[in-house]
């Protein structure tokens, strides 16, 4: 198992290294024109946030990793049970590294902008005091690289789950299948805001707030993709 | 590794692309599995790969079901007409990707097929013509020295040179190692010498399993004059005729001894002309 889990995890990082190259490459250069604009222009601002891009990617690659991933390990005789272990550690060093690059990067420009014109985020007003606000961690006491760089992992790997088991039930279901699933979801999400549910959710989340929220959410993450194991068990090719 | 179909069926909605089929395959040989489309065959490689469950029946190699078995698993190959790898990958990355994955993985017989098919191993495959892509197929499939080892029409786009290369390679790594190779094509006359067992599947149904020796034994082709070979057919199971200003072969099954006896010219018979008779008259039981 130890070597075909090493063959599935060689083939994962070699298939998918182009594009984690491409998005950060697109980052960087995006983030490397905002700067030397906001240098070169007087009295200008910049304001970025790395993090929201590297939760998108991650949701984009749970899903894309499914149909372009799963179909090829098993025809290069993987089993499920260890396509599902690679791909879950795969899942969780990718958000661990984004969420490191992201932050480590964030902390260099931050550091390096002398007259403040990098706020790195929203610009919050409150009793007349500016505040900048680019990380979710300052809502909570403790705001630090690792705080942050955890928190960036949590919710990576939650969105990176939750679209992993969608794009499971996308390609064992087809359009039908998954239409129905995401019409169940909707109707059951209109139903908990309806009934008040979310609205207390959401209210016990803020007024709660705090760090454990995102171990909880890590977890969340992983029982997601925990239970996208049932779909993928017994996945067939097409 | 010895393979047992045991009454499998495998259903698409109405449409049962394997219906009933049995056999066994015990040695290592060079198997063809011959039909034509939409036979079934397909289908069959893709439960004994692990990639599809029957519907019901059982498919066991050594006694075992190899659906999310990784002991049977690592020894079999399929190497299908197309998409057989990321186009994301190069040539180098997918090799050592499959080289961790099967144990019996041939590195030096990999390089030196890369060399011979002239592969670039740093381009991404996406950018290979049909041709190439069909290479690295078959450049898998060879290394990966499975004892199980399926070809798929493993060779679209490539020229005939390189598919000649090909089958000399397979037969030459055949003999050094015996393993059993299920081959399964729509050029028949070209590979059917290298079938050492032949295997029709019609409509999902085994309509043929037979050796190949065996199956040219009880065939034969006559020529001669129209009106000899008119003669000499009349009371015999007739597979084709073909006729030419006064002269006319006929595929024939039945005794080679008695055509050799008459002043008739004797050959063997395609196996393509075989199949396509055999396919086409579903009604013809062949007692061997």
């Amino acid at each position: 198992m130890v070597t075909e889990l090493k063959g599935s995890l060689y083939y994962l990082y070699s298939n998918l290294r182009y594009s984690l190259l491409a998005f950060w490459a697109v980052l960087m250069a995006v983030l490397a024109i905002s700067v030397i604009s906001a240098l070169l222009i007087e009295d200008s601002h910049v304001s970025f946030n790395l993090p929201a891009p590297m939760y998108l990617f991650a949701a984009i690659f749970g899903f894309w990793m499914v149909k372009n991933t799963i179909p090829y390990l098993i025809k290069m005789g993987g089993t499920r049970k260890t396509i599902f272990l690679a791909i879950g550690i795969f899942g969780v060093s990718l958000s661990l590294l984004n969420a490191i690059l992201a932050n480590v990067i964030s902390k260099i420009i931050m550091s390096v902008d002398q007259k403040g014109m990098l706020n790195g985020g929203l610009t919050v007003t409150e009793n007349g005091e500016e505040q900048f606000f680019n990380h979710i961690s300052q809502l909570i006491s403790y705001d630090g690289l690792i705080s942050r760089i955890y928190i960036d992992t949590s919710i990576s790997f939650m969105m990176f789950s939750c679209l992993f088991i969608g794009g499971l039930i996308f390609y064992k279901y087809g359009i039908i299948g998954s239409t129905i699933v995401s019409a169940v979801l909707f109707l059951i999400i209109l139903y908990a805001g309806n009934a008040g549910w979310l609205g207390s959710f959401a209210n016990y989340i803020f007024e709660n707030f705090s760090i454990v929220f995102f171990y909880q959410l890590f977890g969340v993450g992983v029982v997601v993709y925990l239970i996208s194991f049932l779909f993928l068990r017994r996945l067939t090719l097409r | 590794m010895k393979i047992n179909v045991k009454q499998i069926t495998k259903s698409y909605r109405k449409k049962k692309a394997l219906n009933n089929v049995s056999f066994k395959l015990t040695e290592p040989k060079i198997y063809g599995l011959l039909g034509r489309n939409g036979a079934g065959k397909t289908t069959f490689m893709d439960i004994l790969a692990g990639y599809q469950l029957p519907s019901s029946g059982e498919v066991m190699v050594d006694g075992k079901d190899p659906f999310e078995n990784r002991d049977i698993l690592k020894h079999i190959c399929l190497i299908k007409e197309g998409d057989n790898f990321q186009k994301d990958m190069n040539v180098k990355q997918i090799l050592k990707s499959y080289r961790l994955m099967y144990p019996n993985w041939d590195q030096e017989l990999a390089d030196m097929l890369v060399k011979e098919y002239n592969l670039p191993t740093k381009k991404r495959v996406k950018t290979f013509s049909k041709g190439m892509l069909s290479a690295v197929g078959v450049i898998v499939g060879l290394a990966s020295k499975a004892p199980i080892t399926i070809f798929d029409e493993p060779y679209i786009g490539l020229d005939a040179a390189a598919r000649k290369k090909f089958y000399d390679i397979l037969l030459e790594e055949f003999e050094m190692e015996p393993r059993t190779i299920i081959f399964s094509t729509h050029l028949i006359d070209e590979v059917s010498l290298l079938f050492e067992e032949i295997l029709i599947l019609q409509e999902g149904k085994l309509i043929l399993q037979e050796e190949t020796e065996k199956l040219r034994q009880q065939t034969c082709s006559v020529t001669g004059e129209v009106a000899e070979v008119e003669s000499f057919i009349a009371d015999k199971e007739v597979i084709k005729t073909k006729k030419l200003a006064n002269m006319m072969t006929a595929f024939i099954y039945g005794n080679r001894q008695e055509a050799e006896k008459s002043s008739l010219q004797v050959d063997g018979v395609p196996i393509q002309d075989l199949m396509i008779y055999l396919t086409e008259n579903p009604e013809v039981q062949l007692e061997w």
